[in-house]
């Protein structure tokens, strides 16, 4: 599966838009971790805790976003984006979304790795 | 941007990982709240008599410690989040846990918390994706 920020990759030739796709997942960090990114934000600084939950929550977005991709009969999805928001101040809400395509590697153009 | 002269690039400085003191250190205090509220509940049920007050302290003591105690650290996968099963190193999965079926793909990042290099691998007939850390 390729997925790539832009409308088209190199090497390839798109031979079939299949539609839309996203991937959408809200997760919070706990009773634990909020204490402890306020604890942390109190001496300033990366909070560790929030970096993790946001890194978490990306992989999982782009995980369903790629199932959702793969049962289209997709090999690719092509400019994707990330959207982000907040729900109830602790909880973390990021969508990952794209154009899901069928490639095939074209003959005339450069070769470009999956 | 600063340009660099040099044809071979200079590796990165490797990223920080994060301390797991100040979650253990937030875990047991919470904990130790959650046990006092407790106790505070059990005190005014048999000292003042108060039960629905007391019932309702030891009901917020319980949630907190229900929340320390199950509260999930890292994101593993799809179906590892299913069954709540334990992350492995840099939030992937666990070494020689890997599903049969799954192949290596290109993408590859720094997992920012651990400061592991990670690895994506997909499965092509579903679209599931494994990581894995390769340092």
């Amino acid at each position: 599966m390729i997925i790539a920020t832009t409308p088209s990759v190199g090497g390839y030739r798109v031979t079939e838009t299949k539609g839309h796709v996203f991937g959408l997942v809200v997760r919070s960090r706990g009773l634990a971790g909020n204490l402890a990114a306020g604890l942390r934000s109190l001496v300033g600084g990366e909070i560790h805790e929030y970096t993790s939950l946001l890194e978490d929550t990306r992989r999982q977005a782009i995980d369903r976003m790629v199932q959702n991709a793969t049962l289209m009969g997709a090999n690719a999805v092509l400019s994707m984006r990330f959207d982000s928001s907040e729900i109830g101040q602790t909880m973390s809400e990021i969508v990952a979304y794209g154009t899901a395509v069928v490639v095939v590697p074209d003959a005339g153009a450069p070769a470009a790795a999956e | 941007m600063e340009r660099r002269s040099s044809s071979s690039p200079t590796p990165a400085p490797p990223l920080q990982p994060s301390s797991p003191v100040m979650i253990a250190a937030a875990r047991v205090i919470l904990a130790f709240v959650g046990g006092v509220t407790i106790l505070v509940g059990l005190g005014l049920i048999v000292t003042d008599g108060d039960r629905s007050t007391g019932l309702v302290t030891i009901l917020i003591g319980a949630a907190i410690l229900i929340a320390v105690v199950y509260e999930r650290s890292r994101y593993r996968s799809v179906e590892a989040d299913l069954h709540n099963d334990t992350p492995g190193p840099g939030g992937g999965e666990p070494v020689g846990a890997l599903p049969p079926g799954f192949r290596a793909t290109t993408e590859v990042f720094v997992d920012p918390s651990s400061g592991r290099r990670m690895r994506v691998y997909l499965q092509p007939a579903t679209g599931d994706r494994r990581y894995m850390a390769e340092d």
